[in-house]
């Protein structure tokens, strides 16, 4: 296995934790009622905020491991591991593509279930499942792509 | 398996040329010894660019590295 399909992996397992506590967090207040208060919405925001904060440390976190785990594994051989050339970036413009078609139709679904009447909160949880789903799908196209060619 | 339609003899001209490896080819051209290894196998068509110095490293014409085949 490749630096770059590891590096793929640790976002993949990254995005798993980072959104699994948060919705953890967020059934835990909405059982305890704490998003039908006024500031509901404004809970809500804070915790998108500490999602994409934490989100990027969590990832920077991992992806320095990875790479001195690598370092140490390989003995250092493996130099030309953090460089990006055509193909990587190829693999990269292709994978984000298809993450955007994902995230954008779970945007239109949300907003469908927004016109239908669902309140605000859940709609904005359906809005970051879509970014998790649009994640994870990108980390599983770059495998792909890396694996099988294009 | 997603495969090119265009076919190489980048590894037996890495052999004709005292046994280049992957990485030295790799650094020659400026790309990684992993998409080397994803051209020899036909899991990716280079730019044009790469292709050119890829020839060029084996001062070979390009079509005598790289050849295409439609699917019909």
């Amino acid at each position: 296995m490749t630096y770059q399909e590891k590096s793929v992996i640790a976002s993949l397992v990254t995005t798993f934790v980072i959104f699994s506590i948060y919705f953890v967090k967020i059934s835990e207040y909405c059982a305890a009622g704490r998003f039908e208060t006024a500031d509901g919405l404004s809970l809500l925001g804070k915790m998108i905020l500490l999602l994409i904060v934490g989100g990027i440390v969590v990832s920077i976190i991992a992806h320095i491991l990875i790479a001195i785990i690598y370092a140490i594994v390989t003995g250092g051989g493996e130099i030309d591991s953090s460089m990006t050339d055509e193909r990587d970036k190829q693999i990269e413009l292709k994978s984000v593509t298809l993450s955007y078609y994902v995230f954008g139709a779970g945007f239109i679904l949300s907003m469908i279930a927004m016109a239908t009447g669902i309140q605000a909160v859940p709609v904005f949880n359906m809005i970051i499942i879509s970014l998790a789903c649009a994640s994870v799908f990108e980390g599983l196209a770059r495998l792909y792509f890396y694996r099988r060619g294009f | 398996m997603a495969k090119t339609r265009i076919t190489n003899n980048i590894r037996r001209l890495r052999f004709e040329h005292g046994e280049m490896t992957q990485k030295a080819l790799a650094e020659k051209v400026g790309v990684t010894r992993q998409t080397i290894v994803a051209i020899e196998n036909g899991k990716y068509s280079p730019s044009l660019e790469a292709a050119f110095l890829i020839a060029r490293v084996f001062n070979t014409p390009i079509d005598q590295v790289f050849a295409y085949e439609p699917d019909d």
